[in-house]
């Protein structure tokens, strides 16, 4: 009888630890496939950021780069306008005026056809500088100099652009 | 351009002209403050158009940006 006893208790002792193995290995499989299916997302949110960041440099960087080229771009549209304020000093309109009005229509004919020209250049006219002076700019009867408002004659140019001396 | 020395002549190939003697008259102080004005006016434009092309690019992706070789 105490046999049949001691049997029994071996045989659920074994019983409890063999459910306990089964119990434990089971668990141990869970958590492993649910740490794979973590590392697995932590990868792909691993992936997704270095991506970004990767993104947000090369934004960075273009937009450093774009915005050094508009400084520069921004300093030398205000060129033209120096330029003639500098030429304006050197010249004396008044005297040249009284010296040889005539010259004096021509030079500004011819700067303001040049100065036409590289506007409408500028906004995009396909033209540009080989187009032809507007209409206001041709001789007229009491008009007394318009020699040098034609293409490539405006090297005289009372418009500041060129800071040479004539 | 008139000075003094062809006034004259300029107001009798005017009214031959027009008929009548009425012009807009521009002095050289004037005639020059309207050529800065014009140059600030340019730099206005040409700043907005570099700006506009500016925006246009930064819009871009930096990938498009290099692979299009677009440097405006």
């Amino acid at each position: 009888m105490a046999r049949a006893y001691l049997l029994i208790i071996v045989l659920g002792v074994l019983g409890g630890v063999g459910f306990g193995a089964w119990k434990y290995y089971t668990d141990t499989q869970q958590r492993i496939q649910t740490l794979a299916e973590n590392n697995a997302k932590l990868e792909t949110a691993l992936e997704t950021s270095e991506a970004s960041i990767n993104a947000l440099q090369a934004q960075a960087e273009q937009t450093a780069q774009l915005t050094a080229q508009l400084q520069t771009q921004l300093q030398a549209a205000e060129q033209y306008g120096d330029n003639l304020r500098k030429r304006l000093r050197q010249l004396d309109l008044n005297a040249d005026a009284l010296a040889n009005p005539k010259d004096l229509e021509g030079r500004m004919n011819g700067a303001t056809a040049k100065l036409w020209r590289e506007i409408m250049g500028e906004t995009g006219n396909d033209t540009g500088s080989n187009s032809a002076p507007p209409q206001w700019l041709q001789p007229t009867p009491t008009g007394a100099g318009d020699q040098n408002s034609n293409p490539g004659s405006e090297d005289n140019s009372t418009d500041g652009s060129q800071t040479q001396a004539d | 351009m008139v000075n003094k020395d062809n006034l004259e002549q300029f107001v009798a190939d005017f009214t031959a002209e027009h008929g009548e003697f009425a012009v807009v008259a521009l002095s050289i102080d004037s005639y020059e403050n309207l050529a800065l004005n014009i140059a600030d006016l340019r730099r206005y434009i040409n700043q907005q158009t570099d700006i506009i092309v500016y925006y246009e690019n930064a819009m871009k992706a930096p990938t498009e940006e290099k692979s299009d070789g677009n440097d405006q």
